[in-house]
Order: C-alpha cells, then structure tokens, then sequence
C-alpha cells in the first residue's frame, strides 16, 4: 500500500464525516435552553425569547 | 557442429576444427598460423607473444545469445593508445558466425553486414558523423586507430601480418552497435549490440589465480620508479595509468618498467571518503575501489568540484561512485549515443526510449587523480561534460575531438554508500540540492493524488448514501398567516410532532411571501416532556425595486436554521414574529425535517484529504524551483 499514513488519515476523516452527518453535527449554534416551563404551551407569550426586542436596520439599496 | 581435422603441416599436429567454415586456424603446439588452401593446410606465419591476459573470455567458452547457443572458437587481439580489446570469433549451433568484443569488460555481439551503401573512406570518416541504416540513426562515436596484436583460433577469414587498422565505432540511441573496419578494402561493416555479460550466461570461462572477482587481476610488489614506494595494480592488463599515492607521479601501468609520464604537484593531499582498495557490493556484485580522481568546473567563475571513485570488478568491469556535498551517484558507462532533441528551451536526450532534460554543459577539469585507471588520466585535462537527468537517473556525456562517451546514473544517498561498503560512523551530510536527486514525496505526487481521488469516491458514496437513501425525513409542516396590527398575541404554539430515530439535527425552514418587507421570527424547539429548548430567531426580508442601474433585489423570502444533535422525542415550537408597523400582513410556512445533511461537512472532508496532495505538489515544485535554479538553462542564467 503507498501513502499508508495519508491512506489511514483519509479513512479518518471519512468516518468522522459519516459520523458527523449521522448525529447531525452543525456548524452553527443554536441558544440550549433548559427548564421551559410547561405553561409556554397553554400562554406562548409569558416565555420570554433571547432574542426578543429585536431591532432591526431597515436596508435595501 | 561438425569437426573436421587436419595434421599442421609444421609439426604434424593433429589439428582439430570447432567450425568446418574456418578459413584460417593456429597449431595449438607449435603456434603456426595455418590457412586453408583447399584441403590442406599451409602455415603463414607464427602467434605473436600476446600480453597477459586479463579478459575473463577464452577459446572454447560457450554462452547463449538471443537464445542461441555460440562458442569462442577464434580471436583477434588490438590495442591502441588508450587500452586494447578482444574480438572473439564466435560461432553458433546452425554454423553462424560473429563477434564478441569484449574492451575493457564492456562487450558487445555483432555481425558481418552488407552496408546499405557505400561507406565512406577512413580519410572521411570522423566522431559525429551520422548514418541512417534502414531507418536507424548511427552516430559515430570514435575513430580508433589499433595496433594488430595477434591472432589465435579459427577464424573466417584470413588475418594475420596485419598493422594499423582504423575502426569507426558507431551507436544509436538504444544501444544497437556498429563497426567500420578499415583492415580491408572496401572496408567491411559489423551491425551488432551492447550485451550485458550475465546475460550471455559464459560458461568455460578463463581461470585466474588468486580468489575474489576483484583481485584475479591485481599485481603487488610494484615499485614506484620516481620515489620508490610501493604499488599495487588491482586491474593490471585494464589499468592504463597508475598513480604513486606518496610522490603523485602519473605512472604507465602498461609499461613492466611503469615509467614516469607526469608529475602533478598536488595543492593540498585529498582523502578519499571512500579508501582505495575497499570492497563493496552492488548491484549484486563485489566491486573494488582503485581510483579517485577530483574533477571541477568553472561555471561563473566559481569552482565547483566534485569526487570520482573508480570501481573493478574482474566480470563485471567499472562503474563509479560520484560525491558531491554528499550527493552520491552509481555511474556506469553506456554504450549509446542519445538522440539529442528540443524540450522546450531545454536540450533534451533520447535514451533507450527514456527521455532526459538538459541540465548543464560545461568543461570539466581534472584536478588531482589517485590509484589507477583504465586510461590515460591527466590532471589538468579539460573535457566537455553533458548532463541530462530525468530523477533520479543523470545521464552525462564526455566529449573530446575523436571520442564521445556517455554514462548513466542513479542517485545514491551517502547511508546506501556506506551500507554497500560497510564504512564505519556516518556519510557526511548532504547539502543543498543536486541536479538528479528526488523531491520529497518524489514520483509520489501523481499516486497522492490517485489516493486522493478513491478518498473522494468515498466521500461520493456517503454523499450518496446520506442524501438518496437515509436523509430529510419531513416531520412537520404548517402554513400561517400573521398580521402585525392585529390585537392578539403575536406568539404561539404549534402542535406536537415526534423527533424520531437516532438523535440527528433538525432543520427548522420558514417560506414567506414578503415583498419589500421583513419579518422576524422568534423561535424555540421545546421538548414536551423535558422543557428543553433550544431558542433562535431568524429574520427574512425581500426588497427589490428599479433605479438608473435597472433591476434590484435584496434578501430574499426564505430562511432556515439547523439544530444539531436532538435528541429523539415529541416536540413543539414556540412562534413569535415580528413585523413593521407599515399595514402589510404574511403568509408563510414552517417546514421541520430532520436528518438533513450538511454540505459544509462534505466540503470539509474534500478540503482535509486534499490537504496532504496539495502540501506534497508544492514542496516538490519548490525543490523542483530550487534544482532548477542550478541548471545552465534556468532563466536567467547567463
């Protein structure tokens, strides 16, 4: 076998892809939240989102 | 083969034929040279005292040729300035007759030819000349003119009493051979090839005195006649020229009297890294060390020198081991002339089919020479050297007026010099780049890449297999509307849908039908038992218009947003959006899937195995830059 060190290395990188795609990994990160209480489901607007009072530029060319 | 037999009219000895076509033959008794006149025999003359014989071939040894059984029946023996060679007459098992030549262990088999045309008389024949013989270019590589030694055996034809003789020896670029023989008029053509002695498979073959392969031929108890010290031959009957190591007188191996033919006064005493007389195996074979010689050029008007080990071996004959800064080379003559060709700016040289780059051409000098040598050695001799390399072969051409001849190499690292002759401690370090060493990863570029491209077939597969075969499963679908102004509580719930299988990400998309407007959306994925959540918010606006420029567009109606690694289990999401209070209302449309795959992995993975390739290809086309900076074609050179 040539490259025996690349080829092993390859083969790494495959799995960690496949495991990767398996579990789901992303990039981005998303805000955990722990403990929301049951009654969001009965009052959505007593659950106060992180990103609430959003205030935004008004763009546009 | 037949063996027809005839009494030596000389001395009634029973003469016997190896091949019925023999024209002439000698009396192994009483040494005539009897010709055959009809059915008798008529002595013409005697076998000259023929010098000590140093050639491992003999009459009566038997080999193989292109399959084809031959024996040495017959020889004639020349010798010119710079050494002497054999022709054995040898003849096969269907009655054929050819040559063996055998010139300083170097050997080749040719053939009695019919020229395709008129050759040329030897007044007009000189090194260079070309000739193209059913499509085969001969280049004429030297004009030789020989002293007739002797003869012995049986032989074609008639040939003795003879004198000077000039030959015209020519090579193509695949080692075909051939001969123009000016000993008779018009002059004869051999047509034959460069062979290699264990492919001749000898049997029968000369038995010398002492042991080794490399010391059948060495002379001791030799004296040096300008200082008295002592001297060995190692190659005696090869050996040209042998140097005294105390007095550095350049002395005639040939003569019994080793008269003196130079002097050179040596600036400083050069150790060779390699001790003369050192044994060593290569190539399967056990060579030894007889001479070094250092030889410089003056490109730029820098010195640049490097070292020349000349190794015997009695079979196998002389190859060289060249050093420089701790560069080494395994060198030995070929019997060739390149097809030379354009590659590029570059020269280039065509050799057995293998092509080699022009890389310097320059005049060497011989600057300080030990131990002995197959010719006459010189120190100061100026010679036209030609270096062709295709990594890690060097292929070098010495040219002088009446001869040109090339050589091959392979590089060597200093540790496999030292293997091979068993040297104690370390090589010294090499430094900087020589002109045919191999890059790092050299040669393994092209097959990195190859594994690389079967890396990323297999990325393919995954690609294949998670996008096709296992991926976005839709767990929830719904379209809403929202208006800004309304009273009502902008939030809300969606219902319950189920996060199944293995814990995978989810894929949270949200469509709208905005048109110069932006909305932004507040939004939590809850577990309905845990209460875990994960809280985002994302915004989606689409503006578009039409100034001087034409059209514009800006954002756009969709969005979405991955969550890794949910767990599996019932979800609901949380809904808040938000909009400018300018009277305009939405409809958009939450789409989940899980299990989606993620390009930017994909991407990832081709980077990462691309990594070691690309890394390989630059640092090789760096030393590549560097090797060729040397070179007398760089540009910029001048």
């Amino acid at each position: 076998m040539r490259h025996p060190i690349y080829v092993i290395y390859g083969v790494l990188v495959l799995a960690m892809l496949g495991f990767a795609e398996y579990r789901g990994w992303s990039l981005t990160r998303v805000n955990e939240v722990r403990n929301i209480p049951k009654t969001v489901r009965d009052n959505p607007g007593a659950y106060r989102s992180h990103y609430g009072g959003y205030y935004r530029y008004f763009g546009g060319k | 083969m037949s063996q027809p037999a005839a009494n030596c009219p000389n001395c009634g000895a029973l003469v016997r034929f190896r091949w019925s076509g023999a024209v002439q033959t000698t009396c192994e008794y009483c040494r005539s040279i009897l010709v055959r006149r009809d059915v008798n025999l008529e002595k013409v003359g005697e076998v000259a005292d023929l010098p000590h014989e140093v050639s491992p071939i003999q009459i009566g040894t038997e080999g193989t040729y292109r399959n084809k059984a031959f024996q040495v029946v017959g020889r004639i023996l020349y010798e010119f300035e710079e050494g002497g060679w054999n022709e054995w007459h040898i003849v096969f098992n269907d009655g054929a007759s050819g040559w063996l030549s055998d010139a300083q262990l170097e050997y080749v088999i040719s053939f009695l030819s019919q020229a395709p045309g008129p050759l040329p008389a030897a007044a007009d024949i000189h090194r260079a000349r070309q000739f193209n013989w059913n499509g085969v270019e001969y280049d004429v590589t030297s004009v030789t003119n020989a002293h007739y030694v002797g003869v012995a055996g049986e032989l074609p034809f008639e040939y003795w009493d003879k004198r000077d003789v000039t030959f015209a020896d020519l090579r193509t670029a695949d080692a075909r051979f051939g001969t123009i023989d000016y000993s008779d008029a018009p002059p004869l053509l051999f047509l034959g090839e460069a062979v290699d002695f264990d492919a001749l498979h000898l049997k029968n073959l000369r038995e010398l005195e002492t042991e080794t392969p490399t010391s059948k031929t060495a002379v001791s108890g030799l004296q040096c006649p300008s200082c008295g010290g002592p001297l060995t031959l190692n190659a005696a009957g090869h050996s040209l020229s042998v140097v005294c190591p105390q007095c550095h007188a350049i002395l005639d191996a040939k003569d019994p009297n080793l008269q003196v033919l130079e002097k050179f006064e040596a600036k400083q005493q050069i150790k060779p890294l390699i001790p003369l007389g050192m044994r060593g195996k290569l190539h399967g074979a056990e060579y030894e060390v007889i001479g070094f010689q250092v030889r410089q050029t003056d490109t730029d008007d820098v010195p640049d020198s490097w070292a020349e080990y000349l190794l015997y071996n009695r079979f196998k004959g002389f190859r060289y081991l060249t050093e420089y800064n701790g560069h080494w080379n395994d060198v030995r003559t070929v019997p060739v002339s390149p097809k030379i060709i354009r590659m590029g700016v570059k020269p280039g040289a065509i050799v057995m089919g293998r092509k080699y780059t022009g890389f310097d051409d320059d005049l060497a000098t011989t600057t300080y020479v030990l131990g002995e040598f197959p010719w006459r050695v010189h120190v100061g001799e100026k010679n036209r050297v030609r270096d062709f390399i295709a990594v890690p072969q060097i292929l070098s051409g010495e040219i002088s007026e009446n001869e040109e001849v090339w050589s091959l190499g392979e590089y060597m690292t200093g540790g496999q010099v030292w293997q091979a002759f068993s040297l104690p401690g370390q090589p010294p370090p090499a430094t900087g780049i020589y002109l045919n060493q191999p890059a790092p990863f050299g040669g393994q570029v092209s097959s990195m890449w190859r594994v690389f491209l079967n890396l990323l077939s297999g990325i393919i597969l995954l690609a294949i297999l998670f996008y096709v075969f296992t991926g976005q499963e839709s767990v929830f679908q719904k379209r809403y509307g929202f208006t800004p102004h309304s009273k009502a509580e902008a939030s809300f719930v969606t219902d319950v849908f189920e996060v199944k299988g293995h814990p995978s990400n989810v894929e949270i998309s949200i469509n709208t039908d905005l048109q110069n407007a932006w909305a932004y959306f507040n939004l939590a994925l809850i577990n309905e038992a845990t209460g875990q959540g994960y809280d985002f918010g994302r915004e989606v606006s689409y503006y578009t218009g039409r100034d001087s420029d034409g059209a514009w567009s800006e954002g756009g109606r969709k969005d979405s947003v991955t969550i890794p690694a949910v767990e599996p289990g019932r979800y609901y999401l949380r809904v808040e959006p938000e909009m400018g209070q300018d009277g305009r209302s939405m409809v958009y449309t939450l789409d989940i899937k899980r299990s989606v795959p993620s390009a930017s992995f994909f991407l990832i993975a081709v980077v990462l195995l691309a990594l070691p390739p690309i890394l390989a290809t630059w640092r090789g086309a760096k030393f590549e830059v560097r090797r060729w900076s040397q070179s007398r074609y760089a540009s910029g050179h001048s």
